[in-house]
């Protein structure tokens, strides 16, 4: 897993690259605590080049959705491939998350 | 497909210590097994996450003694069917009995609990709990 963090238009774009399982999720919860930490409040979670998430990624995603509420911010899932996205959709945390189908949408729903 | 390729039965066992970073070598597993047994893309993902459930659990809960320990994973890839052994000697533990998880709950109240367990029942068409002398197996079968 490679995590790369760039600041656009006032939001903070994680891109969690590879695999987010349960060898990584400790890594990717303090990349999103330590941006929270900076002060961020508004978070787009790239998806696009992520092949695989297990429950222990799941959990990394839902711990930053708790979070992001508590701080009245705002967090969009986005471009998550297929086999990604049918974990959450198993996991029932497509009604809970919001999505959108590219970092681009994400940025443009974070201004309104 | 010739006859003789749909008769190909492929096996492979690997045994990981209880620790997290042995994953990389889960995935490195399944990705040979895929490749020799010409699984599609889903197969292979459908049981490596399937396989990384349990063994996440087994490694976070099964030894709480400490200490290093061995799980033993074997496949036995048939065109039909994949089997799957997962054997450990950590503490008594039945999947089968972990409370499912409440998907209906709303963001607040969530919990990823049991969902890893969830993902294994749903993804294969059989999942068998045994309590050895020893310690736990678990079968998995998925049919193709």
């Amino acid at each position: 897993m490679i995590i790369v963090t760039t600041q656009r238009e006032g939001a903070a774009i994680m891109s969690i690259e590879g695999r987010l399982d349960g060898q990584h999720a400790q890594t990717a919860e303090a990349s999103f605590l330590a941006l929270t930490a900076e002060g961020n409040t508004r978070f787009v979670f790239d998806f696009s080049a992520m092949q695989y998430i297990s429950s222990a990624g799941l959990r990394v995603v839902l711990v930053a959705a708790k979070k992001v509420r508590s701080m009245q911010g705002k967090l969009i899932c986005a471009s998550m491939n297929e086999q990604v996205r049918d974990v959450f959709e198993m996991s029932g945390f497509l009604s809970i998350l919001e999505t959108a189908d590219s970092t681009e949408e994400a940025l443009e729903r974070l201004k309104a | 497909m010739t006859d003789k390729e749909e008769d190909r039965t492929e096996e492979a066992v690997i045994r990981l210590d209880n620790r997290l970073d042995e994953l990389e070598r889960l995935h490195a597993f399944f990705e040979e097994i895929g490749v020799r047994s010409n699984w599609p893309d889903r197969l292979k993902f459908d049981m490596t996450l399937s396989c990384e459930e349990l063994l996440t659990n087994t490694i976070n809960y099964g030894f709480p003694q400490g200490g290093r320990h061995v799980i033993t994973l074997s496949v036995q890839s048939l065109p039909a069917v994949v089997e799957i052994r997962l054997e450990d000697e950590g503490v008594p533990f039945n999947p089968l009995e972990f409370k499912e998880p409440d998907l209906s709950l709303d963001l607040e109240e969530r919990t990823v609990g049991g969902l890893g367990i969830f993902f294994a029942k749903r993804l294969m068409n059989e999942f068998i709990y045994e309590r050895t002398d020893t310690g736990n197996l678990v079968i998995l079968r998925k049919t193709i």
